[in-house]
């Protein structure tokens, strides 16, 4: 970065003044005021959309926790009839389901939405109502889960869900509809977060935060973005697959007409495996956020560790059939995945050992945060040592679904999560909320945790290998199963306790215990920069950083950025701003006007909720009604906080630099948004095309004899007509871009008109083939394609016609074009997905057909 | 420079100094490794009497499980050894290291701990795994062949008669020891897992596949095994009886496994079995009774256990499922006969119970 | 994903997604070992695997290739030692071309070992049993 030395001095001169320091604080005060009453709901503040957050995902933990207990409770003996067999199997699959996707997942969005703008030195993340949708979609979606039990209506077809126990309407009542639409509901909230999160990391860094000064923190939720791009969106198209099944008895996983129940196996593990490391990686970044602060030196093996991550991240990713090792796979199948099942733990190693390493090499300072991670550790290497095992196919083939794995499952994911996670609470604690959590309770807790946990939990792997399958509600006496599962019961009892003093100590009133010093733990990272107690503001000035530890490397550091001597230290026009930076080597680029509280996405995510729900108990008008003004208030979000056309062009940012207030294309935010979103887009597409070839390899006769042949004209009309859509749209783009304002709302008519046209011949070609969904999969498959390639042309449609009205409006123009930028590049993704399956359906059965 | 850091931040911070002092002086972290071991020594303890359960994977009568249990101590062994390492790095460095080590310690610690030694020890095991695999699971064409179907909540099982024909039976297998079995196992239902924990690892039965699980008994006695994978309300109550026999005994109990029943056709039960319907669902060869919904009954006194192994084949026990099946087995696809008078039961229970 | 600045200083094209090369190749090489052979068993349950061994033989040997090209052009770009985190922690183009060097050879160290793990069951396994 070209540091200007006169200008610098000038800023600094400037700063000099204390009275303009003050009404500098107070323009900024006013811009990111959080509102009161009931209108402090409104936030969408990361802040406060962070906290939120995490407190609505512990509490999910905790109701989760209730159950494991009541499993636990009828399980101590044998014989037991404490509860019947139909609740305890709801209370173990909503237990399961209930800390995956309520708790385990959304806690990384949580905190990070919380940590990672602090982290950064930035304002607020680039999209906060993103975020705040996220929130409520999470909430609305985790309470209708959870509330299912109290109405006896819970899943309980296990977490995993598997067909055809749950797709047989008899066995599964409402329940599995309210996993399927309200987790989908979750996980697309999940993504939300996770385009957030990602755009955050790569543009919003400080100016000077090279990509080599990253904290780790970033590299791991970059990390972990973008496995959640890849791994919940096949989840989504198996959840598609199935509620088409239970609800229009579509027979994707019935044999009998050809389904197949593996089929949401292997798309349910390929979004659980990643999931565990989902859940994993974050957990053990915020260990690599506390290590170097109790070893009071910078972390060791910056590199190893960002290996570790990445390389975790892929690898994860091979590993899903070792979920399926019993299922009766070619062993040539089992023996790849065996492989990379082993290869992970070799990243995992990596990354305990530069933690080991980074500890010897300083000089360790003891306190609760460092109690709960060496406990973690003392776990967690036993559930990875188990994880080793299992890896093996054959071995695996005794131990999988006995308890052995209950007992390695809670040791990786308490240990590698959970105990980090508690660390990570009294670590930030003091942060967030300006006061200290209790020495005391937190070694109480810790230690009745730590025993709880191994008294409850260790003697399960004995029970497994002695033959005591999983979910089982109750066991005969006599095996030598009485006192491990005695011991289990009365340890998750004791563990419990522990984890109320957590709660206790979070809870306690603390009106008049003294604020935390400032940094209370001399940590050398940006987040510690906080004032105590916290301003609203995010950061008094975006930090200038030339170091990972600038709060230990850089001299006066927390002076200057107290007295505004770094970027952005100023609200003129009292507006939220935050800088935007490029990937590699974080200079400013842009001065991102962020949007300030709202209840439209509440409402949004309220209705949105409504269509999940609605459909769920097969209202249908309600769920029209509901997405019509969810659509409706998706559409006033846009049109009022998104693509602003700002008073001028750019604005002094301090240090003598100057960044512009608009920007389109690539280098903007939004842009990279919508290319990050549509990339998991696209994971669930290729999903469902896997599911296609999924069905070519396991039958002869897929696609059967003629197909393919039927209406082709039909098919290659709609592609066609749609692919002319996609050309009129990105002529339209760019011929904006030259200026040409007249061509432009012509060009957008006809690729409306052509994708209208394109939509309905591709609707019609199914029909027109004669194609009955329900009669056998290859028809249902073909359908499903068309479904969604239609759906993708529908959003298109929408998107267009906003485009002309934001024309006509004057917000899109010549100069301010982001709209046509994003809506041109999500055509860019339909193109492929209309090329895709129009070469699956039309052009495979010619190849590939059987009969 | 780090030495000046962590005495200023101790000076200044108070309260991580009685952290840390405090858990030095009464040494913590070492009685919570202890506390872990104490757990382990007795879980290990209770072991020696419960692992010669019949439904143990240690309690080994089979090759494949065998195998497995031997490559259990070792993994445990080398597992421990690790974790030793491992925690006693981490207590050395946070409890009792009185300086940092040297940057250069520190990175050949990654390299040997976290790279070399993982990539050699887990090479190592991959190699072991597909090579033991190879091994594993090879059918003898000749062997016997046996059909098993898991239903919600019992099995039904057909074996290779002597004369070629299939020979139904349920929740009970029946296996010559030495030989080398091949299981045929399906579901028309949902996916059940076929184990027996003594003999071999599980395979899952799924509907419209056929999964083949070989499997190779080597000590006669009696063993259990159980359904693996969730299938519904009663899944804790799928169990069954397996019995390795030596390869002779078996030949000559399944000749008489293939004989119709061997009760009188003119027992009182057997007119009530037939006017209470019973007959619609279960088959007892050689009666009318030629249902082919539930289990085959036609020797069901000479079976181990009722109810696909849980409960005893009494008078007693066979009233207790006839009168309260939903009871006994929550679900369970059977009504319960619980309006026939007691005396009936009791004579339908009795015909029953003479059926060996 | 382009750096903004230009110039010719060494690391001038440094791109983030460089560091996924390695990884990226792994993952191919794992789907075309499992996608081929799980789709051979599925067609010809009979006919043995000496095609998906050579397959996978193949396969093998251009990824290794492809980790290795990738790894020699980065090799050394960081000043090669045992004494950790040499440079690659400062405020400059190069550190940041050091660390990013770095970090894209490291990823080749575990492609490497992941890939060979993944060709290990070919050597064993005959049979679509």
């Amino acid at each position: 970065m070209k540091v200007d030395q006169e200008a610098i001095a000038r800023h600094n001169r400037q700063q000099d003044d204390p009275a303009l320091r003050k009404a500098q604080e107070e323009r900024l005060m006013k811009a990111w005021e959080t509102p009161t009453g009931w209108r402090y709901w409104s936030a969408v503040n990361n802040s406060e959309v962070g906290l939120w957050y995490t407190a609505t995902a512990f509490a999910f933990m905790l109701f989760a926790g209730v159950l494991a207990l009541i499993v636990r409770a009828q399980l101590a003996v044998p014989e037991n009839d404490l509860v019947s067999a139909e609740f305890f199997n709801q209370a173990f699959t909503l237990h399961g389901t209930a800390m995956m996707f309520l708790f385990a997942v959304p806690i990384f969005e949580a905190v990070a939405i919380l940590l990672l703008p602090q982290m950064l030195g930035a304002r607020d993340l680039p999209f906060p109502r993103l975020s705040a949708f996220g929130y409520w979609s999470f909430l609305i979606g985790g309470v209708f889960v959870l509330g299912s039990i109290f109405f006896n209506a819970a899943p309980q077809g296990g977490w995993f869900m598997y067909p055809p126990l749950t797709t047989d309407t008899r066995q599964s009542g409402i329940g599995a509809d309210i996993w399927l639409l309200g987790l989908s509901f979750i996980e697309v909230a999940a993504i939300a977060a996770a385009v957030e999160l990602i755009v955050g990391v790569l543009k919003c860094r400080p100016p000077g935060m090279r990509i080599n000064l990253t904290p780790l923190y970033g590299w791991y939720v970059l990390v972990v973005g973008v496995m959640i791009l890849f791994a919940f969106p096949p989840l989504i198209a198996g959840d598609i697959l199935f509620e088409f099944e239970r609800m229009l008895d579509w027979p994707f996983f019935d044999p009998a007409r050809g389904g197949d129940p593996l089929l949401w196996q292997h798309l349910f593990w390929i979004f659980g495996h990643p999931e565990v490391y989902i859940i994993f990686l974050p957990a053990i970044a915020l260990v690599a956020m506390i290590v170097p602060t109790f070893a009071q030196r910078p972390i060791f093996g910056y590199s190893w560790i960002v290996l570790a991550a990445i390389g975790t991240g892929f690898i994860s990713f091979g590993l899903w059939v070792h979920h399926m090792f019993t299922t009766g796979l070619p062993q040539i199948s089992l023996g790849f995945f065996s492989a990379a099942s082993e290869a992970v733990a070799i990243p995992t190693g990596v990354q305990i050992f530069a933690f080991l390493a980074a500890l010897l090499a300083g000089r360790v300072v003891y306190s609760v945060p460092m109690l709960f991670v060496t406990g973690a550790l003392a776990i967690f290497v036993i559930g990875g040592l188990t994880g080793v095992m299992v890896a093996i196919a054959p071995f695996d083939w005794q131990a999988h679904d006995t308890y052995f794995v209950v007992a390695h499952l809670h040791y990786v994911l308490i240990g590698g999560m959970l105990f980090p996670v508690v660390a990570g609470l009294y670590y930030f604690y003091p942060m967030v909320a300006g006061k200290m959590l209790s020495p005391r309770l937190g070694r109480t807790a810790f230690w009745m945790m730590f025993v709880g946990f191994n008294v409850g939990f260790f003697p399960m792997h004995f029970v497994g290998m002695w033959g005591m399958p999983r979910r089982v509600f109750t066991y005969p006496a006599g095996f030598g199963w009485e006192l491990p599962n005695m011991l289990s019961t009365i340890g998750a009892f004791v563990f419990a306790t522990g984890f109320l003093f957590v709660v206790w100590d979070t809870l306690r009133p603390k009106g008049r215990q003294p604020y935390a010093p400032r940094n209370v733990w001399n940590a050398g990272t940006l987040e510690w920069l906080a004032e105590v107690p916290d301003k609203p503001w995010g950061v008094r000035s975006i930090p200038f950083v030339q170091s990972r530890y600038p709060l230990w490397d850089q001299k006066n550091f927390m002076r200057d950025y107290d007295e505004g001597r770094f970027f952005l230290p100023d609200a003129h026009e009292v507006r939220r701003e935050t800088l935007v930076t490029s990937i590699i080597d974080a200079e400013p680029i842009q001065c991102l006007r962020v949007p300030g509280p709202t209840f439209k996405t509440f409402w949004a995510a309220m209705f949105t909720g409504g269509v999940f729900v609605f459909s769920t108990f097969h209202m249908w008008t309600a769920a029209v009604v509901s997405g019509v003004l969810a659509l409706c208030a998706i559409l006033a979000w846009l049109w009022t906080g998104t693509a602003l056309v700002p008073e001028k062009e750019e604005k002094d940012i301090g240090l003598g630099m100057t960044a512009p207030l608009y920007m389109s294309g690539p280098r903007s935010v939004g842009w990279w948004a919508m290319f990050i979103t549509m990339l998991g887009d696209m994971s669930a597409f290729f999903s469902l095309i896997f599911g296609y070839f999924f069905y070519w390899t396991v039958h002869p006769d897929f696609p059967p004899a003629g197909a393919g042949a039927d209406a082709p004209g039909w098919f290659l009309l709609g592609a066609g007509l749609l692919l002319a859509s996609w050309l009129a749209t990105t002529t339209a783009r760019r011929v904006l871009s030259a200026g040409n304002e007249a061509a432009f709302p012509m060009l957008i008519v006809a690729a409306i008109l052509a994708a209208a046209g394109g939509t309905a011949a591709l609707i019609h070609a199914p029909a027109a083939a004669g194609l009955d969904p329900t009669a056998d999969v290859y028809p249902a498959t073909v359908w499903v394609l068309v479904i969604w390639t239609a759906v993708h042309a529908g959003a298109g449609i929408v998107m267009q016609l906003y485009c002309l009205a934001r024309f006509a409006a004057r917000r899109l123009t010549a100069t301010y074009d982001i709209d046509i930028w994003n809506v041109a590049l999500f055509w860019h993704f339909v193109a492929v997905t209309v090329a895709v399956t129009t070469a699956t359906v039309v052009g495979f059965p010619h190849v590939g057909g059987g009969g | 420079m780090v030495g000046t850091r962590v005495e200023r931040l101790v000076r200044e911070k108070p309260w991580l100094q009685e952290g840390t002092g405090e858990l030095r002086r009464r040494g913590r972290f070492r009685s919570a490794t202890g506390t872990a071991f104490a757990v382990a020594t007795l879980a290990v303890a209770a072991s020696l009497a419960g692992c010669q359960g019949p439904q143990s994977t240690l309690h080994v009568a089979g090759r494949e499980a065998g195998e497995m249990a031997s490559l259990l101590w070792l993994l445990v062994w080398a597992a421990g050894v690790i974790w030793i390492l491992v925690l006693g790095t981490a207590v050395y460095a946070t409890g009792i290291s009185r300086g940092p080590v040297d940057d250069r310690v520190a990175n050949v610690m990654i390299l040997a701990g976290g790279v070399f030694l993982p990539t050699l020890v887990l090479g190592g095991l991959v190699t072991w795994t597909v090579w033991t695999m190879s091994g594993l699971r090879v059918p003898d064409e000749q062997g016997l062949r046996v059909a098993v179907s898991g239903e919600q909540w019992w099995w039904r099982v057909a074996y290779e008669g002597p004369d070629g024909n299939p020979v139904a039976s349920a929740n009970e297998i029946r296996l010559p020891a030495g030989e080398t079995v091949t299981l045929e196992l399906s579901s028309p239902d949902v996916i059940h897992s076929f184990w027996i924990p003594s003999i071999a690892g599980k395979m899952d039965m799924i509907p419209g596949r056929v999964n083949e699980l070989v499997l190779e008994p080597t000590k006669p006695g009696i063993y259990r095994g159980v359904c693996a994978e969730y299938c519904g309300t009663s899944h804790a109550l799928m169990a069954f009886s397996v019995v390795v026999m030596e390869p002779d005994a078996f030949a000559a109990w399944l000749a008489e496994e293939a004989r119709p029943a061997s009760a009188s056709s003119a027992h009182e039960g057997l007119a009530l079995f037939l006017e209470n319907g019973c007959g619609a669902c279960h088959a007892i060869r050689g009666t009318e009774a030629d249902g082919r919904v539930g289990p085959d009954l036609t020797h069901v006194a000479s079976r181990k256990s009722l109810g696909a192994g849980i409960l005893p084949v009494t008078q007693a026990a066979l009233e207790e499922w006839i009168t309260h099946t939903r009871e006994v087995k929550p679900d369970a696809r059977m009504p319960p006969y619980d309006m026939l008078p007691e005396a009936e039961i009791a004579t339908i229970a009795g015909y029953l119970a003479s059926l060996k | 994903m382009a750096d903004t600045t230009t110039g010719r200083r060494p690391g001038h094209r440094d791109q983030l997604i460089g560091l996924t090369i390695a990884p990226l190749i792994w993952a191919a090489h794992f789907l075309v070992c499992y996608v081929f052979a799980a789709v051979w068993c599925a067609k010809l349950p009979d006919a043995g695997l000496a095609v998906p061994r050579l397959v996978v033989a193949a396969a093998t040997v251009v990824a290794l290739g492809g980790i290795g090209l990738v790894a020699l052009r980065v090799f050394g770009q960081w000043g090669f030692t045992l004494r950790e985190e040499p440079r690659h922690d400062e405020d400059t183009v190069a550190a940041r071309h050091a660390f990013l060097s770095r970090a894209t050879f490291l990823l080749c160290g575990l492609s490497a070992v992941a890939t060979v793990y993944d060709a290990i069951p070919a050597l064993f396994l005959s049979t679509c049993r």
